[in-house]
């Protein structure tokens, strides 16, 4: 009797272990059905194993028919993006543990194309899973956001412009009134100062337009050793009271079909990095040479140098090197990435050599007569 | 010495730009705004400086109007420097662009260079148009 009992109770016992686990699974499944992202997990081959139903919502299917599609014919993926998909697929197929991300457009039931992020783990070796974990996601809030930042700082750079025109013009003209030599400072500083501030919205609105793949450059004639020289003077206020020497060295330059604008900052970029950098009693130099058939322009500090394992990362997109936040360096990592673009605009390419505890050097190759040609 | 139509309609900005075209020795006539712009152009100027985004009549229309008119030449200025409101200003007939902010020394060179040789500007600018 006893054993009947025991027997029953483990019989009732492991029914409502049963429903506990169906209840699990009904939760988690109904959890990925309201995911804003499609789960797929796909077997050695490819073949879709898994794949979770929010497929419906997110792109139109049915998750049913979906299972043992292969992915590797990529129906799904809009035609024109199908190579990058399946190298990607390819590459992770073959990668047991490793991740691999990439971003595509896949075609909604409807055919709408939808811009995805394709996030992937080989999981294949991991027994709990023994798949390939494919995680898609819906690209357009994110892209919607993007814009409407750009947007933004385009509208607030173009609203900082017109204080810092009348800043700018007010205190040249007052440079030109008879003042006592404190004065005379006070506005050579206020002019430096409101020049840092409009290379740093120059760099903010340019950094939005590379991010909406609209940045361009305006090309004309023009010689460029003027500029540098004018360039070079709105920072010898900032060499005197910082304790620089700062040796500029700017040879005679052919005229050359250039944005002038842009080059400015590009050097502006380069020079104010290295008077940041660069302690009291160190050097900051300014050159520009032809050589061949390039313009040559280098800036070169002697402040603490760079990392070797910065470097790589030096022209990305908000990189600061380590040492700058703790230094207290103030800079808002934007001005090497931007300055990149604008040279590679113009054909040539931008290059630094640095040893720790010695100093920086900047050097920017621009061809005069044109891009080079390819190879 | 020149006479200016100043078309800005920013007063701090306009009140800047006066007063370095003063100091070269220019006579400076302030327009507040597109329309009083249009208003003042049948007058006899010797160049038109002038602002494109302004409220109600733009920078643009003032810009056609002068083409209309003659060969009166015109720096447009702008606090937007992207390549496409340049493009528009010198489309419109714009012989130079300045974008905000500028030095004082950049904005007279221009203003001479216009004053000296608006016709060889006016072909340059058109063909950089």
């Amino acid at each position: 009797m006893t054993q009947v009992g025991t027997l029953l109770a483990l019989v009732l016992e492991k029914a409502r272990f049963l429903e506990l686990l169906e209840a699990e699974e009904d939760r988690l499944k109904a959890l990925l059905e309201h995911s804003q992202d499609v789960v797929y997990v796909l077997d050695r081959e490819g073949i879709v194993r898994f794949v979770s139903a929010s497929v419906r919502a997110v792109l139109g299917y049915d998750p049913e028919g979906y299972k043992r599609a292969s992915l590797q014919g990529l129906e799904f993926v809009h035609p024109e993006d199908r190579e990058l998909a399946e190298e990607l697929f390819r590459e992770l197929l073959a990668h047991p543990g490793e991740v691999r991300t990439g971003e595509f457009r896949v075609l909604h039931a409807s055919g709408i194309p939808i811009p995805v992020e394709a996030w992937g783990r080989n999981l294949l070796d991991e027994p709990r899973v023994r798949g390939v974990v494919v995680n898609l996601r819906d690209l357009r809030p994110r892209l919607e956001a993007e814009r409407l930042k750009g947007e933004f700082i385009a509208a607030v750079s173009h609203e900082l412009r017109t204080p810092l025109a009348v800043i700018m013009g007010l205190a040249e003209l007052l440079r030109e009134e008879p003042l006592s030599e404190g004065a005379q400072e006070s506005v050579e500083l206020i002019l430096e100062s409101a020049f840092r501030l409009k290379t740093m919205v120059d760099n903010l609105l340019d950094t939005s337009r590379v991010e909406a793949g609209r940045f361009e450059v305006a090309r004309r004639p023009v010689n460029l050793k003027p500029l540098l020289l004018d360039l070079a003077r709105s920072f010898q206020g900032v060499a005197r009271l910082s304790g620089v020497e700062f040796r500029v060295e700017v040879a005679e330059l052919p005229v050359m079909e250039a944005d002038p604008d842009r080059l400015v900052q590009v050097v502006g970029n380069l020079l104010s990095n290295a008077f940041k950098f660069t302690p009291p009693g160190g050097e900051v130099r300014l050159a520009a040479q032809v050589e061949g058939e390039d313009l040559v322009l280098e800036v070169a500090d002697t402040g603490p140098g760079i990392p070797k394992e910065e470097l790589p990362k030096l022209f990305q997109r908000y990189a600061r090197a380590k040492n700058a936040s703790a230094r207290g360096v103030a800079g808002t990592g934007l001005g090497l990435f931007i300055s990149k673009h604008i040279v590679e605009a113009h054909g040539g390419r931008i290059e630094v050599e640095s040893e720790e505890g010695k100093g920086s050097l900047f050097r920017v190759i621009l061809p005069l007569y044109g891009p080079h040609p390819a190879g | 010495m020149a006479r200016i139509l100043l078309v800005e309609d920013e007063p701090l900005v306009a009140h800047m730009v006066r007063r370095m075209l003063e100091r070269a020795g220019h006579q400076v006539d302030w327009a507040p705004s597109g329309k009083t712009a249009l208003e003042k152009l049948p007058g006899a100027y010797d160049l038109v400086v002038c602002d494109l985004v302004m409220p109600g009549v733009s920078g643009i229309e003032v810009i056609r109007r002068v083409r209309a008119l003659g060969n009166t030449p015109v720096l447009a200025l702008s606090a937007s420097v992207s390549a496409r409101s340049q493009q528009e200003a010198l489309e419109a007939g714009a012989q130079a662009f300045l974008g905000k902010p500028f030095e004082g020394q950049t904005l007279l060179t221009h203003v001479e260079r216009l004053l000296f040789n608006p016709r060889d500007q006016a072909e340059s600018g058109g063909q950089g148009g």
